[in-house]
């Protein structure tokens, strides 16, 4: 498990802002650190050599969906917070979680390859040849996901 | 390349941002704060894909844009459904969720 300081640092970034987004005081606060975790993870692409996906994910994520959270709490805000101290079989369970992660991860022996890059023109030629039925079945799976938001909100209460 | 890692160092990163994400869903605080848990195991399985399509084929890069969609319709539907709780309930607790009928 090697990496060098650049890795860690961006490693304990995710995870830092990760808990903060979970346990800060303010819903605010915990937005932002939000926002900090998937930039991190952007930068994971980015240093991957996959700047197109790194931007889908600054794009979307960092910007769709966190636009819709904060829109979400300026509206309702964080109107039911459960009384903290009874989270000790969560964590028991997510630390057994990650030990199991790792021991299989390094039983597999999953050896190290050397990382490619993936040029843009390759990407769109492998994504137009092999997915691009997929992306039209998508496409409706989004119109009716999109559909039964609209629905859910604009619905009104039948009378009994 | 500006990070160095194995494949191994990945995976921990994968693996660490999972737990995290299963700590916050399942200490349920707040509705806000798991679907933040729910996008967190959603981000881990993507570094995974993406780790593993790095170093083997382009398929899994692919797949990660297709996630990537599906979850912020995700979090539209789940948002959607936590404001129409909030305002036909005047508050939103996750356990009672279950309530939403109407």
């Amino acid at each position: 498990m090697a990496g060098n300081i650049y890795f860690w640092i961006i490693y304990a970034v995710v995870i830092a802002s990760a808990i903060i987004a979970l346990e800060a005081t303010s819903l605010l606060w915990a937005a932002v650190s939000f926002v900090v975790l998937l930039s991190e993870i952007a930068l994971v692409y980015f240093g991957l050599n996959m700047p197109i996906l790194g931007g889908i994910q600054l794009a979307i994520y960092a910007g769709g969906v966190t636009i819709l959270v904060l829109f979400a709490i300026m509206m309702i805000g964080e109107s039911y917070r459960k009384p903290p101290g009874k989270a000790v079989k969560a964590i028991v369970l997510s630390l057994i979680l990650l030990v199991v992660g790792v021991v299989i991860s390094f039983a597999s022996a999953i050896d190290t390859l050397p990382f490619k890059t993936y040029s843009t023109e390759y990407l769109g030629t492998v994504f137009v040849e092999r997915y691009s039925f997929f992306t039209i079945v998508l496409g409706f799976i989004v119109a009716a996901i999109l559909y039964m938001a609209n629905a859910i909100i604009t619905k009104k209460r039948e009378a009994k | 390349m500006l990070l160095e890692a194995d494949i191994h160092a990945y995976l921990f990163l994968s693996f660490s941002l999972f737990a995290v994400g299963v700590y916050g869903l399942l200490s349920r605080k707040s509705v806000i704060r798991m679907l933040f848990a729910v996008e967190m195991i959603i981000n881990a399985a993507n570094i995974n894909f993406v780790i593993f399509s790095a170093q083997r084929n382009v398929d899994g890069e692919i797949f990660t844009f297709f996630t990537i969609g599906l979850a912020a319709l995700e979090a539209a539907v789940g948002l959607a459904i936590v404001i129409v709780f909030y305002k036909r309930f005047g508050e939103v607790i996750p356990s009672k969720i279950k309530n939403l009928r109407w």
